[in-house]
């Protein structure tokens, strides 16, 4: 069983709450339905009752019984106006009543404001709405645990026998030392909260610990020096070249030392089309099964997925969303959790 | 129509006007015993093959259908008696036609079958038609208690070219506005609402019909908990 079965074994026991903005798609359709039926987790959809029901017509398929909240409905927009304005005015940014009501009718923000008030767990969308419009609903409604928005992949192997994290592959673009830094502790705590394991972080670059001599590698050193003063309990090194950080023998040659000898299982990239290279090299050279992008620094699950997503992806990021929501993506004793390094060496 | 019932009369009629082969299609009659017994006296025959036994006595019920219901009484217990009687000969005939006659008047006297729909299931038809259970097509735990939100039933479509297909929508109090994409008929089963069109409220209560045409403006309220069923195309 890998971890997102038993993510959905999980759920299953104790079925969370969804939100599903970007609704009228057949993709999220499918998956609420799926997700609602396998009793997984109750879906919420936002939009007009209406049009939802108009799509459930044109799918001629045989779908669940869903449950619709109308953002636009009065009593729903009065109130999530006056929540809106009232947080502006506490960050001390206010907005006029026409602004409020004009953000709030966005089906992305009101989904946010649930989130915001507890109503429901995890926000899925970003399958209709570009990531710009999801991360600033985010951004704007869900309060923010570190100053960084990010994003990471969960990446499988085909035996499902290896997992790693992979940061950032979706959102910063070209990240400073400050941000790199926010990024490998956020990746971090997904370790131990999806993966089971004691995190080893390794911060990737085209060098090794000053192999070569450049502004980029000292970046990427300099933001290691970052996490390790931040947050001095977690397993980190950098600046490593990829083989470095995940193959022990070339470790020992490069890298000797080395707190994470070569046994990294969250992988930072230094720029985003590193990152955006890397997992899909994984995905589709190695294949690997890609799981993501989950959002990260959000003190709430809110998570944006790409446009071109299949209804199978929404359901994946809905499941393990609501698992790292809860900071239990599987059973402990499912996983081989904490190992001893020389014994996950022989299975890395 | 059911069949021409064939009686001694009859045969006595053809007889005298002639006749000495008979030309029913003797899958389309039904030959009463008399008729039969007064055929062999008179040494008429027939055109064409009798119809095998078999057919005729798990038809004969059903065949006499449109006959009034002492007629069809009497005209499926004949029936079943000569079957029975070729079959069985004179061995176990005493007290036979009693017998069948009892059986007759009970198999047309208890009408249609009554279909027991097991508890668990939503859907249960036959023949082309389908019995949906209402209660057990909303949701009885709604994904939690949100202010507007609306329960909508899976599209009850059951078969793939119907042309039709219908949804329940439930709600506890909510204002809604829309414009109608596609013709539909709208059935308020429970509860009551306004509605406002083109400045104008209708008051809707449990029971009424609402029709909603193509492109057209609508806006709901409801402070009370209301169940629709929507039908459209």
């Amino acid at each position: 069983m890998d971890i997102l079965e038993e993510s959905i074994e999980t759920c299953r026991k104790d079925p969370g709450t969804v939100v599903f903005p970007d609704c009228l798609d057949q993709r999220v359709l499918a998956a609420a339905a799926r997700l609602k039926q396998e009793g997984i987790a109750r879906p919420v959809l936002v939009q007009s009752p209406f049009a939802v029901r108009q799509k459930i017509l044109a799918s001629r398929q045989q779908l669940a019984c869903f449950t619709v909240v109308d953002h636009t409905s009065g009593p729903v927009l009065a109130e999530n106006i006056d929540a809106f304005m009232a947080l502006r005015h506490e960050k001390g940014k206010p907005v006029t009543e026409e602004a409020a009501q004009k953000t709030m009718r966005c089906a992305l923000a009101a989904s946010a404001m649930m989130i915001r008030k507890g109503q429901v767990e995890v926000g899925v969308a970003g399958n209709l709405s570009s990531t710009a419009a999801v991360l600033r609903a985010g951004i704007g409604l869900i309060p923010k645990k570190q100053k960084t928005i990010s994003s990471f992949f969960l990446m499988i192997s085909p035996k499902a026998d290896k997992a790693y994290i992979l940061a950032d592959c979706a959102v910063v673009p070209e990240p400073g030392p400050d941000v790199l830094a926010d990024i490998a502790v956020a990746s971090a705590e997904k370790a131990k909260n999806l993966l089971r394991q004691e995190p080893r972080v390794a911060m990737l670059s085209f060098s090794t610990k000053g192999s070569a001599s450049h502004p980029r590698a000292a970046m990427v050193r300099e933001a290691v020096e970052k996490v390790r003063k931040q947050a001095p309990d977690i397993r980190i090194d950098g600046e490593l070249q990829l083989d470095a950080a995940v193959v022990p023998t070339v470790a020992s040659m490069k890298a000797p030392g080395s707190i994470i000898r070569g046994e990294a299982n969250v992988l930072v990239f230094p720029s985003l089309e590193a990152g955006n290279i890397g997992y899909k090299m994984l995905q589709r050279m190695a294949g690997y099964k890609a799981l993501g992008p989950f959002l990260q620094g959000f003190d709430g699950g809110w998570h944006d997925l790409s446009r071109g997503c299949s209804s199978d992806d929404i359901f994946n990021v809905a499941v393990l969303g609501l698992c790292m929501q809860r900071g239990a993506a599987v059973t402990p004793s499912a996983r081989q959790a904490d190992l001893p390094l020389n014994e996950n060496r022989r299975s890395a | 129509m059911g069949k021409q019932v064939i009686t001694a009369d009859d045969i006595i009629k053809r007889a005298a006007s002639g006749t000495k082969t008979l030309d029913y299609n003797r899958a389309d009659v039904i030959i009463t015993p008399g008729a039969l017994d007064k055929i062999e006296e008179l040494g008429l025959s027939f055109s064409t093959a009798p119809e095998a036994s078999g057919e005729a006595c798990s038809a004969a019920v059903s065949q006499t259908g449109a006959l009034p219901a002492a007629s069809q009484h009497d005209a499926v217990t004949e029936q079943v008696c000569r079957i029975l009687k070729d079959k069985l000969g004179s061995a176990g005939a005493a007290g036979l036609e009693a017998v069948v006659a009892g059986v007759v008047a009970s198999r047309l006297s208890a009408g249609p079958d009554k279909v027991q729909i097991p508890d668990d299931s939503t859907v249960t038809g036959f023949g082309g038609v389908s019995l949906i259970r209402g209660s057990r097509v909303l949701d009885r735990e709604p994904a939690g208690s949100f202010p507007g939100n609306v329960m909508i039933s899976h599209a009850l479509r059951l078969h793939d070219d119907s042309p039709l297909s219908a949804t329940y929508m439930k709600w506890e109090k909510a204002d809604f506005s829309r414009t109608v994409e596609a013709p539909e008929i709208s059935i308020l089963v429970q509860g009551g609402m306004d509605l406002i069109v083109d400045g104008k409220t209708l008051t809707a209560e449990a029971g009424d019909i609402l029709y909603m045409d193509k492109g057209a403006t609508v806006e709901y309220h409801s402070d009370t908990p209301v169940l629709l069923a929507c039908v459209s195309a």
